[in-house]
């Protein structure tokens, strides 16, 4: 048995996986080099900023969240885990409801998740592939939420060409499948909201920046590293455009 | 592994507005519907808020290793980034909402003619870069692909480099630091995002012709509801641009482009349609 990406994230978090799928990543060095980078790539992006929206979403979040069972994930056995994140969250919510009580321990709940700005966009980005955005051929890949974690490494810090090599294969090939995502998004709509109309505009006049560069810079002396950086902004870009317009198609098409 | 996000929120909350009674029965659930909307609304904007930051974010990451980047660009831009291939030049990336993705071309296509010249030799992309030198803006410019095994043509309209620097006194494309272009494009992106929370609560939509004849003309941006913000007071519900500052959006996204296009303190004239009369409106720029 190959032990997919699924596997591998599961192990990483210490969570129960197939034997077959542990038995192999115990014998294969590349398997295990896999596990410590998305390792590594975990604790990156809890370093990153922390997001907060505006507190009247925050309860909405909380309360949809422990309401439906549907939509919430029990959190697994991660023994590493500091009593602050994991399962140890339920429980300073819950402290935190008994003293206070309503929706203040919830806003605690999130700030204590301290809930990375990439972190969300991976995220909702899982959340556009398997809410329906038509979901895409790619037997062979790994997971989207898996791909797009993965592609929020700091590229630039790759020490040896090989690795930014890799890193710059990675980038473009996540690059692509955003694009894919972002043309399978059912339309855009003839009526705008000038909040939603600006942030795509934005966003998209800067990934037509980051694409001149790249396409002039191919035959003018881009650097690799330079290369790199402007990849890996450009997957970013995608990302946030993605979840945007499956937002604004949302709100025209339901 | 979390997988909960603002969006999630979103996703169900617009399913559960979308899924509510039309009219619903009672107070109590017009009120909790009216609710549910708000926090809807609340969390779109913290969505959009997020994607512009993210914007911010990742520029200011890659800023400082490409700064100093020299750029040779040429007047007229398709929307692709490229890199060479042994049958022509391999298509890495389609900017969204650029000319390239509006003629059709994907990432992955492989482009073998330009305008009939065939790409090919050491750098099939140096050439069709340097084809770009003879492109202006506007210009139809046909482009060869293969795609899955099969050669196909595709005209694109190209469109105007926002990296072009003028030429020197030689006709040469004249060289500027990425970390400059990027910092006046900047300007532009901030004002993009300015108008966008000063303007947000403003919906527009495109004239179609049978909707126009309401309205006395067959084209323009109707908006459907005017910003509440004092600055674009005289705009109300109803009215159509025709044109902002003598030019003609040609959508509602390109109408807001236009509003970014001017700085603060700015007087700009907007042309409107109002009870199928046309008027002209002074409008100074927050």
């Amino acid at each position: 048995m190959h032990p997919g990406t699924e596997d591998l994230l599961s192990i990483r978090d210490g969570e129960p996986v197939d034997a077959e799928a542990r038995a192999a990543v115990d014998t294969d060095p590349a398997l295990q080099a896999e596990v410590a980078r998305l390792q590594a790539t975990r604790e990156q992006l809890r370093e990153l900023p922390e997001f907060e929206p505006p507190p009247g979403v925050l309860a909405k979040v909380l309360a949809e969240l422990e309401t439906d069972p549907g939509s919430r994930r029990e959190p697994a056995p991660e023994p590493q885990q500091s009593p602050e994140a994991g399962s140890g969250q339920t429980s300073t919510a819950e402290a935190a409801s008994a003293s206070t009580g309503g929706t203040a321990p919830r806003y605690r709940l999130w700030r204590h998740a301290q809930w990375p700005l990439r972190g969300a966009i991976a995220a909702t980005v899982a959340v556009v592939a398997v809410l329906g955005v038509r979901s895409l051929d790619e037997p062979e890949g790994p997971a989207p939420a898996a791909i797009v974690a993965e592609n929020s490494v700091n590229a630039v810090d790759s020490p040896a060409f090989g690795g930014a090599a890799a890193t710059y294969t990675s980038l473009t090939s996540e690059s692509a499948r955003l694009e894919r995502l972002l043309n399978n998004i059912p339309y855009r709509p003839r009526m705008v909201n000038a909040g939603t109309a600006t942030t795509i505009s934005g966003l998209e006049d800067r990934i037509g920046q980051v694409d001149e560069v790249l396409m002039y810079g191919s035959v003018y002396g881009l650097q690799p590293e330079q290369t790199v950086a402007l990849w890996q902004e450009r997957v970013d870009l995608m990302n946030a455009l993605v979840e945007v317009r499956y937002a604004q198609a949302q709100r025209f098409g339901f | 592994m979390t997988r909960t996000s603002i969006l999630t929120v979103i996703a169900a909350m617009g399913l559960a507005a979308a899924s509510a009674p039309l009219g619903a029965q009672t107070p109590q659930e017009r009120e909790e519907l009216q609710d549910a909307r708000s926090e809807l609304q609340e969390a779109r904007e913290a969505l959009e808020e997020a994607a512009r930051e993210v914007a911010r974010l990742s520029a200011q990451a890659a800023g400082p290793v490409v700064r100093s980047f020299t750029l040779i660009s040429r007047p007229a831009v398709l929307g692709i980034n490229i890199s060479d291939d042994e049958e022509g030049v391999q298509v890495d990336g389609v900017t969204p909402g650029g000319p390239a993705d509006d003629g059709g071309v994907e990432t992955g296509d492989i482009i073998v003619a330009m305008d009939g010249a065939e790409l090919g030799g050491d750098s099939p992309a140096e050439l069709l870069i340097a084809q770009m030198e003879n492109v202006s803006p506007g210009d139809t410019v046909v482009l060869t692909i293969v795609r899955d095994g099969d050669e196909e043509e595709i005209e694109i309209e190209a469109g105007s480099s926002s990296a072009f620097f003028g030429r020197d006194d030689d006709g040469e494309s004249v060289a500027r630091r990425f970390g400059d272009w990027f910092q006046d494009r900047g300007d532009i992106r901030d004002r993009l995002v300015s108008i966008g929370r000063r303007w947000g609560d403003m919906e527009l939509v495109e004239l179609t012709p049978d909707l126009g004849a309401y309205f006395g003309t067959e084209t323009g941006i109707l908006v459907v509801r005017a910003p509440a913000d004092r600055a674009l007071e005289a705009l109300t519900d109803g009215d159509v641009i025709l044109e902002i500052g003598g030019r003609t959006p040609n959508d509602a996204a390109h109408a807001l482009r236009i509003l970014a296009s001017f700085e603060s303190g700015e007087t700009l004239e907007l042309d409107i349609m109002r009870n199928q009369s046309r008027q002209t409106l002074e409008v100074e720029f927050p």
